[in-house]
């Protein structure tokens, strides 16, 4: 069968932060900004449709989301109506779903909404539904939610690799810097190292400010296959590869602590695939949901040696000027981390920075690009490799 | 506070703990057992795989014939943490929790109990400790707390 080609030709995203909206109004705040994004498109070019959002029935009480979204940003899908849950990381595998959807010739135009509605009046609230995340009948039982997952996760990787404090936090620095030049960031204010040794410890050794916000938000982009491109914009960015590799849910069956080899297969499968290696690549969104998090994942990119993540860091390979830019939106840490709709708002980012249109948090000359997400106890890890032109 | 959820109805989605009764989980004998102070994983009667947590389906065999074994009461700790912000509203801070291992070689997640920030050590050894779960129905929950001298 003949491999389509397939491209990103619109996106936009809502304001990302604890917001007075609701689910529908944040999903018709980012439809809005992509359909604004290419005036070509409208509701009525879009084939197929599919929503990755991960606790709506927690959240706002509300299931069968995928037509609701579809119906609120007047889609009527005539070839895929869906859902995709894969908890953080719902995002990158809609859009890898749909790729192969258009790619194989199912579906010429699908949109890709992401989205999450995670205040709710009361934040105990908040914080007792991502319970639901781990294991419930045998991790959640012991109050496992994300913060102490990497925090286990950085005790380890200091033990064997000598990564400090400091090297965290500067990732935390990094991003905040990034982020505070991002219009949709949740958090638009740099900070200090001494500023995120002073925020809350929550679990040793992460403070508040190396775990990425509770967030409000919404993401929506739309992929075409190669003959209806230039229909909707003379901008697309171009899928050049994509991995994904799962590991399980349960905490003890995790195939890595300090090591992530699940990410080094999705990464190895997507480079393959684009016909790149990590040297090529000039800018990556990569999942901090955690500063230990963007660390690690350097390593198992492949963009340093193992063990030499903290390093990175400190020499500044990961900022403007070095090795590879990672994270200029801002990443989870600044730019918020709304569950379903943090997968598509990388790709976005994407599409400005190859486009040359994230202003003063451009890289220059961006033409390759590489988005990271993970979900679970960084078991689930897929990619996504993007070209500025077609391949 | 248990008194007054018990007036209301039960609601299994605000619940953290599983439903333990025979009525309700195939796994029932691990909370039987657990009540009696032993902790327990299932064994693949066909191909001997132990997993953990236990499972009603052999991931490496297949077979759904399996036999209950005792795991033993101690393990070390392969890695930890104490969360001190923003823990679930049934727990209480400090949460102290730990990944164990045996010296099988099978790892748990689990929570650690009579603990201070001292006993937070790679390496440690911690031994099995059982706690009620509050609330109307009986219920319990496995935990591990540091081995003190004597």
């Amino acid at each position: 069968m003949e491999i389509r080609r397939v491209a990103v030709v619109a996106g936009g995203a809502s304001k990302f932060g604890a917001r007075q909206a609701t689910y529908r109004d944040l999903i018709s705040e980012a439809g809005k900004a992509c359909y604004d994004s290419a005036p070509g498109l409208s509701p009525n070019d879009i084939e197929g449709f599919l929503l990755s959002t991960v606790m709506p029935e927690r959240f706002v009480f509300q299931t069968h989301v995928a037509p609701l979204a579809a119906e609120t940003l007047g889609v009527t899908p005539s070839k895929l109506v869906a859902r995709v849950e894969l908890l953080c990381a719902s995002g990158s595998s809609a859009i890898r779903l749909a790729y192969g959807f258009i790619a194989s010739g199912l579906a010429d135009v699908i949109m890709v909404a992401g989205a999450e509605k995670m205040y709710t009046p009361n934040p105990a609230e908040t914080v007792h539904h991502t319970l639901a995340a781990g294991d419930r009948e045998w991790d959640a039982i012991h109050g496992l939610t994300a913060p102490p997952s990497f925090a286990m996760v950085a005790q380890r990787h200091m033990k064997e690799y000598g990564t400090t404090k400091e090297q965290l936090a500067l990732v935390s620095v990094k991003n905040r810097r990034n982020g505070a030049r991002n219009p949709i960031a949740q958090f638009r204010k740099p900070i200090t190292v001494e500023e995120v040794y002073a925020s809350k410890l929550v679990a040793k050794p992460l403070n508040l400010f190396d775990c990425c916000p509770i967030t409000d938000g919404a993401a929506v982009i739309v992929l075409a296959a190669e003959h209806r491109v230039k229909d909707f914009t003379n901008e697309p960015i171009w899928i050049w590869g994509t991995g994904q590799a799962g590991g399980g849910n349960n905490a003890a069956n995790v195939p890595g602590w300090a090591e992530w080899p699940r990410l080094r297969v999705a990464a190895k499968n997507a480079y393959q695939m684009a016909g790149v290696a990590p040297e090529d690549i000039d800018v990556a969104e990569v999942h901090d949901c955690f500063t230990i998090s963007e660390i690690i994942e350097y390593e198992e990119l492949g963009f340093c040696a193992k063990g030499e993540g903290g390093k990175f860091i400190e020499e500044g390979r990961s900022d403007y000027g070095g090795q590879v830019v990672v994270n200029p939106g801002g990443g989870l840490i600044s730019r918020g981390h709304p569950f379903g709709a943090t997968g598509i708002a990388q790709a976005i980012e994407m599409k400005q920075q190859l486009h040359g249109h994230a202003g003063d948090r451009q890289v220059p000359n961006a033409e390759i690009a590489l988005t990271h997400n993970l979900s679970g106890f960084a078991t689930e890890h897929t990619i996504m490799i993007y070209g500025r032109e077609p391949k | 506070m248990s008194e007054r959820m018990s007036e209301q109805p039960y609601i299994n989605t605000m619940d953290v703990y599983p439903l333990e009764a025979a009525e309700q989980n195939k796994l029932y004998k691990f909370y039987d057992s657990l009540r009696e102070g032993r902790l327990t994983t299932t064994k693949c009667t066909s191909c001997g795989h132990i997993p953990w947590p236990p499972r009603t389906l052999c991931p490496n065999c297949t077979s759904d014939e399996f036999e209950w074994i005792d795991l033993p009461r101690k393990a070390r700790i392969y890695s930890c943490t104490v969360q001190t912000a923003g823990v679930p509203p049934v727990f209480e801070i400090p949460l102290y929790m730990a990944m164990v291992e045996f010296d099988n070689g099978l790892r748990m997640l689990t929570r650690l109990v009579e603990t201070t920030e001292d006993d937070l050590e790679i390496g440690r050894e911690v031994e099995l400790a059982v706690l009620e779960v509050p609330g109307p129905m009986s219920r319990v929950v496995h935990a591990f707390k540091p081995v003190r001298g004597n």
